[in-house]
């Protein structure tokens, strides 16, 4: 009887909460919705939605995947993911899900359940702006980290005597080429801010791409000895002449794909540069030998802060910063800049990315 | 003969420096950079102590592997000490990392790792650390 007046009540709680409580199986297929789940998407009653699948309601049903994907990668349960809702008239709206896997005795996944709550688009905007922003931070302390510790481990070992007279060098050389690591990563935060402000100003003048080209190389050539990667600069560009550009746009868009290809290619492989002279503009690219870069990313990895999760396993250190200057050189010179990424001597894991700059002359 | 560190961290140059600090002390070191030789060395673990960089890429290894380690993004080395412990129960790992992430952290504790820090860390510090580890101190 207590039992009964129990369950009685729990149901007339399931009933009149405000918040949308829903069950699915596996396959999400909806199996159990209270009265505000059915409204937010528009139906009259629970057993309407009931038996529906949840991906449908999606904007993009492929994010149901990825939601269960990162609710297993989390231990079972997410509090907080968004994702784009719609109704059954159409109507977009966006969700934040407290969600959790639900198991058998045995320990196998029937069904996901949990709570759904409406919230705004500018929430929205503001939480992913505080993501983007937390995530920097973890990226560039990491950056920043790992040449410090090198500079202090060095400068402490020739300090206390530990280095050799035959090691000084090679010590002393690498104090350097970590320094030249912080100076290019604090360059690129200080003009990454000054894009994102507004301030980021075109002044174009002469340029010998060449002499650009063949400078930042040897800037690089110690970063790609760490990973015994080859760079080379096709002759024909010394033949170019200056070019009208803004020097200093021009010279970090270059070292920042000089960086990404080094940071993402694999060990004994090559970076290539080519270029090419069209009757109007001319097209310079850059070659590496690395993991494939998917269509759907190429938009995606000139936005600020973004890194994919292959990006991140092959090169742990990473700001997401660097394509964002390169961006703004293409906007900044009515240039474009084309991406691809096709399969490397059958080898299924390689890929040959090629970044294409095409600008006026 | 010292005892033996194996240190697995992906920068050579970094490494290099800590091994340099380390053989003053009176260690032997071995180093290495990749997922892939860390792979090859787990079964010859002849070692007295490890310190290890839990953010490893994996651009050497296998595709499954690969994939996995495209799943722990930055925590490749979280894997790496669940292979040592299986291995070498008693073998002391003294993590150094930049993860804050405290369910990360509490893994790491929960696997058996003696020691978590941070970088930037200086060779004094840890050789000092090496050595508490070791029960020297």
């Amino acid at each position: 009887m207590k039992l009964a007046k129990e369950t009685n009540k729990s149901e007339d709680f399931f009933r009149r909460i405000h918040v949308s409580l829903y069950q699915t199986d596996q396959d999400d297929i909806i199996t159990l919705a209270n009265p505000a789940m059915a409204k937010m998407f528009g139906y009259d009653s629970p057993e309407n939605i009931i038996g529906k699948d949840l991906k449908d309601f999606y904007v993009e049903p492929e994010r149901r995947k990825e939601f269960k994907e990162i609710l297993r990668q989390q231990g079972g349960s997410v509090i907080g993911y968004l994702a784009r809702m719609r109704m059954n008239t159409g109507e977009y709206f966006y969700v934040s899900a407290d969600s959790k896997i639900i198991k058998d005795v045995k320990g196998n996944e029937i069904g996901v359940e949990g709570v759904l709550r409406r919230v705004k688009k500018e929430d929205i905007e503001l939480r992913r702006m505080v993501d983007d922003r937390d995530t920097f931070m973890m990226n560039i302390s990491h950056e920043l980290r790992t040449p410090m510790t090198t500079i202090l481990a060095a400068a402490e070992n020739l300090q206390e005597g530990r280095t050799t007279d035959v090691e000084k060098p090679k010590a002393l050389n690498k104090i350097v080429i970590e320094l030249q690591r912080l100076h290019l990563m604090t360059e690129r935060l200080w003009r990454a801010e000054m894009i994102a402000k507004g301030l980021s100003v075109c002044q174009p003048s002469n340029v010998d791409i060449w002499e650009k080209l063949s400078s930042s190389r040897k800037m690089m050539i110690p970063l790609a000895e760490r990973k015994s990667i080859k760079i080379t600069i096709n002759d024909e560009i010394k033949k170019w002449g200056p070019i009208k550009l803004d020097r200093e746009m021009f010279t970090h868009a270059i070292l920042n794909l000089f960086d990404n290809a080094i940071k993402y290619s694999y060990p004994n492989t090559y970076v290539k540069v080519d270029g090419n002279r069209h009757w109007l503009d001319v097209v310079l690219s850059f070659q590496n030998v690395g993991p494939l870069i998917s269509s759907d990313e190429h938009d995606k990895i000139f936005e600020r802060f973004y890194r994919s999760k292959k990006a991140v396993a092959m090169a742990p250190s990473g700001s997401g910063i660097g394509l964002v200057l390169v961006k703004d050189f293409v906007e900044k010179h009515e240039a474009k800049i084309e991406v691809k990424s096709v399969p490397y001597k059958e080898k299924n894991h390689r890929h040959l990315n090629t970044f294409s700059l095409i600008f006026p002359k | 003969m010292g005892q033996k560190i194996l240190i697995i961290e992906d920068e050579k140059a970094l490494a290099e420096e800590w091994a340099k600090g380390l053989q003053y002390a009176g260690y032997e070191t071995k180093i290495v950079t990749t997922l892939n030789e860390v792979m090859n060395i787990l079964n010859q673990l002849d070692f007295d102590l490890v310190l290890l960089d839990i953010m490893l890429p994996s651009y050497d290894v296998s595709d499954r592997i690969k994939q996995n380690s495209i799943k722990w993004g930055r925590i490749a080395g979280l894997w790496i000490a669940k292979q040592i412990k299986e291995r070498e129960p008693s073998m002391p790992i003294f993590v150094v990392s930049l993860v804050t992430d405290q369910k990360i952290l509490d893994e790491l504790k929960q696997v058996g790792v003696v020691k978590v820090v941070s970088k930037p860390i200086s060779v004094k510090e840890l050789i000092d650390i090496v050595e508490s580890c070791l029960g020297k101190v």
